[in-house]
């Protein structure tokens, strides 16, 4: 059956609207319990050294350009040595996190009480829904439904014909329970938003575990080869150089230091030289807009 | 480090500040927030306020957070007794806080009386054993003392675990650039700019340690962070362009007994470039000093 039934106002004031309001108060109540619980955590030396030997490995790889190819070598062995390199663990060191997290009793207290603090306010508005809000449709959805979504959306109605556009009200707790974290942010300040979504996704994740990290870092850097871009930079140096040349109305003198001193960067001196020699070949030509040469051929013409 | 924007706001407020103008609390804000040192104005409009009792009550509790940054500043500029009042209104407040523990063992470094401070910083250590501020207060301490090997070793310790903390390895390379051993001071550099490797400035650093230690090897690198330089400031710094040139000639000097293999190309090019824009931006800057770059100029170029 389509037709459209017509609901009492007065479940929108008795149903829809107390729910929300309870349950911004409990998220509210929550957030000021958790502040009150929360141990501030005593961090370990360990975990900090590792954390920042991460960040420093880090710096390593992506700054691995701009320090001269000795320093980066020096650096690489410190780091990945197979003896005492910081970030080398040895196989059977590298422990299973979940082990770890339960062997050490105060995270897994941290971590029951991040959950205890979650489940118990949600088990007992569910309960408190169930018991006072059901038998009845509460809302209409406004996008049809397949038939599929009865089941979880009609609980307490027992019609079978009912369209299923027509939920109770478990439906309209569940999208308060995912919806209200905008409002909570607003409410409590961005940092302190309670996301139930989110916390039952970090249930998944156990937490940083900085030993695998360092394996990771460890066998990125011993494959990372300084000399991998040198070929990159060659190609770009050369259109570069060319464009500035031939910008027309760009202050000469300027551009073309830039452009050597560009080159004069590059790591590998053998380039280094092959380059200034065309560089300073190209130099001469310029000025000259009717030299609208392609560059390989120039290249080529002062090769011979 | 600031960024521009951040700092035409903190001028702007310092000159509304300056002139009469309302803006002091705003002024304070800024400039906690952004820890820089303005230590004289700091201790001038934060008293103004404090010895006002209704602005102190309209602060509410920012009141004691203004009392801290006061009490600083006051040391700063060595008016004991005002620090020390604020520091006594902040121990009635909060008798055992490790916060206020670490501004008195301030005043005591600050009264020059070294024994007590160490004693109070080691004590605060013990509870907590991480704590970056004490580890730098004591590196501060050792190089107030005029004991700089000390000052490298304490930092040397804080470095092995805050190994990615960039100031303290910034400081690091400047004492050891004043105990002249700059191997590790270029090393020192090398961190920083592996760290920030488009801030100029380490780059300028790097290179002038590597032209101080001198041989071929390090002049041509040298020679590669002026021009890197040069790169990142668009032209516009006046010492890169002097060490290219300078570089140049040492270059030059040095392979004048060796085998042309190894010259190369890029030192004329790169060395009249250098010079024509210098004396470029002495003819706009500084033309009464053309005079004296031109000559010096030509007796570099051998």
């Amino acid at each position: 059956m389509a037709e459209d039934l017509v609901l009492d106002t007065a479940i929108r004031d008795w149903v829809l609207i107390p729910l929300s309001v309870v349950m911004v108060l409990i998220g509210v109540l929550r957030y000021f319990v958790s502040k009150l619980m929360r141990s501030s955590p005593t961090p370990d030396a360990k975990m900090v050294k590792e954390g920042q030997v991460v960040i420093r490995a880090r710096n390593l790889k992506a700054g691995a350009n701009f320090i001269p190819p000795k320093s980066f070598r020096a650096r690489r062995f410190y780091f990945s040595n197979e003896e005492n390199g910081l970030l080398h663990v040895p196989k059977d060191q590298a422990q299973n996190p979940q082990a770890q997290m339960f062997s050490d009793p105060n995270m897994a207290m941290d971590m029951m009480k991040k959950n205890l603090s979650m489940i118990i306010p949600q088990t007992l508005t569910f309960a408190w829904v169930n018991f006072f809000f059901s038998g009845f449709v509460a809302a209409k959805i406004p996008f049809p439904l397949t038939q599929r979504f009865r089941s979880m959306l009609q609980n307490g109605i027992d019609l079978s014909t009912v369209d299923v556009s027509y939920v109770s009200s478990r439906s309209w707790y569940f999208l308060n329970l995912f919806g209200l974290r905008g409002l909570f942010s607003l409410i409590l300040g961005d940092e302190n938003a309670i996301d139930d979504t989110q916390r039952m996704m970090q249930m998944g994740g156990f937490g940083f575990d900085a030993s695998k990290m360092c394996v990771k870092r460890c066998r990125l850097l011993s494959h990372w080869n300084e000399h991998y871009y040198s070929g990159f930079w060659s190609s770009a140096i050369d259109g570069l150089s060319y464009n500035q040349l031939n910008k027309a109305g760009a202050p000469q003198g300027l551009s073309s230091m830039l452009c050597l001193s560009k080159l004069a960067r590059t790591c590998a001196v053998p380039d280094t030289t092959a380059y200034c020699l065309k560089a300073s070949r190209r130099l001469f030509h310029m000025g000259s807009p009717s030299n609208e040469k392609d560059p390989q051929e120039v290249l080529h013409a002062t090769d011979k | 480090m600031v960024t521009k924007t951040e700092e035409t706001e903190l001028n702007q407020l310092e000159n509304q500040v300056e002139n009469g103008g309302g803006g002091v609390w705003e002024y304070l804000c800024l400039v906690r927030k952004l820890k820089v040192r303005r230590s004289e104005l700091v201790l001038k409009h934060g008293l103004s306020i404090l010895n006002d009792p209704g602005k102190r009550s309209a602060l509410g509790p920012d009141e004691w957070t203004l009392y801290e940054q006061v009490a600083i500043a006051a040391m700063d500029c060595q008016s004991l007794a005002v620090a020390q009042n604020c520091i006594k209104v902040l121990q009635k407040k909060f008798p055992e806080s490790k916060r206020v523990g670490k501004i008195e063992a301030l005043l005591l470094e600050a009264k020059g009386m070294w024994e007590e401070a160490e004693k109070a910083y080691s004590i605060l250590l013990e509870d907590n054993p991480l704590d970056q501020v004490i580890h730098k207060r004591k590196v501060a301490m050792a190089k107030a003392q005029g004991k700089p090997s000390l000052a490298i070793e304490h930092l040397n310790k804080y470095l092995e675990v805050f190994m990615a903390d960039h100031d303290a390895w910034r400081e690091l390379a400047e004492i050891y650039v004043s105990l002249q051993m700059y191997k590790q001071a270029a090393f020192c550099y090398e961190e920083l700019i592996l760290s920030q490797p488009t801030l100029p400035l380490y780059h300028l650093a790097y290179a002038e340690v590597l032209y101080t230690i001198g041989g071929h090897e390090n002049l041509i690198a040298a020679r590669k962070y002026y021009a890197s330089t040069i790169d990142l400031t668009g032209g516009k710094s006046t010492r890169a362009l002097l060490g290219i040139c300078l570089c140049g000639s040492a270059i030059a000097q040095l392979s004048k007994g060796r085998n042309k293999e190894d010259k190369d190309m890029a030192a004329p090019e790169l060395q009249s470039l250098a010079a024509t824009a210098l004396e470029k931006e002495y003819k706009q800057k500084a033309p009464a000093k053309l005079n004296l770059l031109s000559s010096a100029l030509r007796s570099l170029k051998l």
